[in-house]
């Protein structure tokens, strides 16, 4: 089972109301959202998500016209404990993180990490041989 | 080799002619064109007050517009019976433009063609290849009777069908081709496909490219491609079709044919002169012609005109490759800028596609330029830092060339509005 989880990336224009009409093409389609995460930058934005079915939604969007990233990231997860989340990072000293956001969940912690495509299989690698669970792609 | 001694004449004796044939023009208008003898009369000028090459200034301008008017032959000034040929524009946004020529006109035509051809070394020995469209169009027959008149032997291929052409282009073992960029960049596609030295196969040794406007990048991509030397050949039908200015081999600048054509370089908004070698829209007189001879006409292509003679030998004025079009042309800040200019930038730029919009508006008293540009689908990236660099590039870059500071936005692939399939390129909120 491969590790690398697939998120959508989508570039979006700073404008009132265009975040709606992506949710409401996902909605209509019934794409379930597992992470969402949006990054702004003055006059535009990236639009960050890992949903059920990652070449689903690409098609989904493609199809109505909407531009769509698919970039490999890690999906850790931790306990919800004082500690945990530094110890991940610790271990991933050596490693260039681009990037890292929540991912949201009942039971357990949560997150994204994304390093560049030559790191993501060390980083793994890193991760799992000190114990710390590595989501698996859907 | 020059085709004609009248190309390397002293600077006075180009002027002497021009001033006796401009009269003569004049003359001929005026007393045989009411449209003309309306409009000297309107600005109280009579064709004896050409005393001087600047008294030109005085004459009214042509615009296409008043062919359209007068169409199909209200501009003629020849009686019909006269008249040996015609050609027209495919009048896609109303009515076409016609154009008429006796025989004298159809022999400057070949005249100024068969220095074109000259200047890119034809002569008997060679076999040229003619891929411009035969029809109304004036390219397929200008190039091809300018052909016969150096000697050459001319393959009147005409546009479309590319393996036919490349078939033709090896078998007859053509030597020079003469069609637009875009065509000769397709055709060198097309046979690099029989592997990459497909060059072998092919006599060519230079081409004559005109029609279209053309990057200084896309001329040498074509020049590359075929391993060819590149003459850029420009005209418009309305003052005779090809054969206004040419290329020679010594600089990209276009050696105008004065004798035949008076070029002025004016600022299209107010109408005036601008100085020796700065930009602005290129107004033609026709000094030769006879059947519709036409006055100052407003050719709407940007350029500049230098008068220092060439290396070649030539004492012709030349003129830069049209650098835009004048109904484009946007002042931002004193500074002219023209979408063409723009558009090279782009052109250079990576993550991005050529869909982009110029955007005018003000910010109190000052202009301010916003210039959106469509992010390219494939180079999409997930990072912010990188498209902020892509934008900071294509702002350096704007400052670099053009001297201006503009906004750059970098908007959604396929959002920037198109109207009937063509972008709208520029949008003044000044105005």
């Amino acid at each position: 089972m491969s590790k690398r989880v697939e998120q959508l990336s989508i570039f979006l224009e700073n404008q009132t109301g265009r975040l709606h009409e992506i949710t409401q093409i996902l909605a209509d389609a019934k794409v379930s959202i597992e992470t969402i995460n949006l990054v702004e930058a003055g006059d535009f934005g990236i639009l960050r998500m890992v949903t059920n079915n990652a070449a689903n939604t690409k098609k989904i969007l493609d199809e109505k016209g909407i531009s769509v990233k698919i970039t490999p990231v890690i999906v850790v997860e931790i306990l919800d404990k004082v500690g945990c989340f530094n110890r991940v990072i610790s271990l991933l000293q050596e490693i260039d993180i681009h990037y890292t956001y929540t991912v949201n969940s009942h039971d357990i912690g949560a997150f994204i990490i994304k390093v560049a495509e030559t790191d993501i299989e060390k980083a793994i690698g890193i991760l799992e041989a000190d114990g710390v669970m590595v989501k698996d792609a859907v | 080799m020059i085709w004609s001694k009248a190309e390397s004449a002293p600077r006075e004796v180009i002027e002497e002619t021009q001033v006796a044939r401009l009269r003569e023009t004049a003359n001929r208008v005026y007393a045989i064109n009411p449209f003309y003898q309306k409009k000297f009369d309107e600005l109280g000028i009579l064709p004896e007050d050409i005393k001087s090459i600047e008294d030109v200034k005085k004459l009214p301008f042509t615009k296409k517009q008043d062919l359209r008017d007068h169409y199909p032959f209200g501009l003629f000034c020849v009686p019909m019976t006269e008249v040996v040929r015609v050609h027209s524009s495919s009048g896609t946004t109303g009515k076409p433009t016609v154009v008429g020529y006796n025989q004298n006109d159809m022999d400057v035509w070949g005249e100024v063609m068969a220095r074109v051809y000259t200047m890119s070394g034809t002569d008997a020995n060679d076999v040229v290849h003619n891929g411009y469209g035969y029809g109304l169009f004036t390219g397929g027959l200008g190039f091809h009777y300018g052909a016969e008149h150096v000697g050459a032997t001319v393959v009147p291929a005409s546009g479309g069908f590319t393996d036919r052409q490349l078939m033709l282009m090896r078998d007859f073992g053509a030597t020079v081709l003469a069609c637009t960029p875009s065509f000769a960049l397709h055709m060198a596609e097309v046979a690099a496909k029989a592997g990459s030295d497909f060059k072998k196969d092919y006599k060519l040794k230079a081409g004559i490219f005109g029609a279209e406007p053309t990057s200084p990048g896309l001329k040498a991509e074509v020049a590359k491609a075929w391993g060819i030397q590149y003459h850029e050949v420009y005209g418009l039908s309305e003052i005779i079709g090809p054969g206004v200015s040419c290329s020679c081999e010594h600089s990209e600048l276009l050696h105008i044919f004065e004798d035949h054509f008076l070029a002025e370089i004016i600022d299209p908004k107010t109408g005036e002169p601008v100085p020796e070698g700065e930009r602005g829209e290129l107004v033609i007189t026709t000094l030769t012609k006879q059947a519709l001879p036409i006055i100052r006409y407003r050719t709407g292509d940007i350029t500049s005109i230098i008068k220092e003679p060439c290396k070649c030998g030539r004492t012709h004025a030349r003129m830069e490759s049209i650098v835009g079009r004048a109904d484009d042309m946007l002042i931002v800040n004193g500074v002219n800028i023209y979408p063409s200019q723009v558009e090279h930038v782009i052109a250079n730029a990576e993550g991005v596609t050529l869909n982009y919009q110029i955007i005018a508006d003000k910010k109190g008293h000052l202009d301010k330029l916003e210039i959106q540009v469509e992010v390219s689908d494939d180079i999409m990236t997930d990072s912010v830092g990188e498209m902020e660099r892509i934008k900071k590039e294509i702002q350096a870059s704007l400052l670099n060339n053009l001297y201006i500071n503009a906004n750059v936005k970098l908007v959604e692939p396929r959002t920037i509005e198109r109207s009937m399939g063509k972008a709208v390129r520029v949008i003044d909120k000044r105005k």
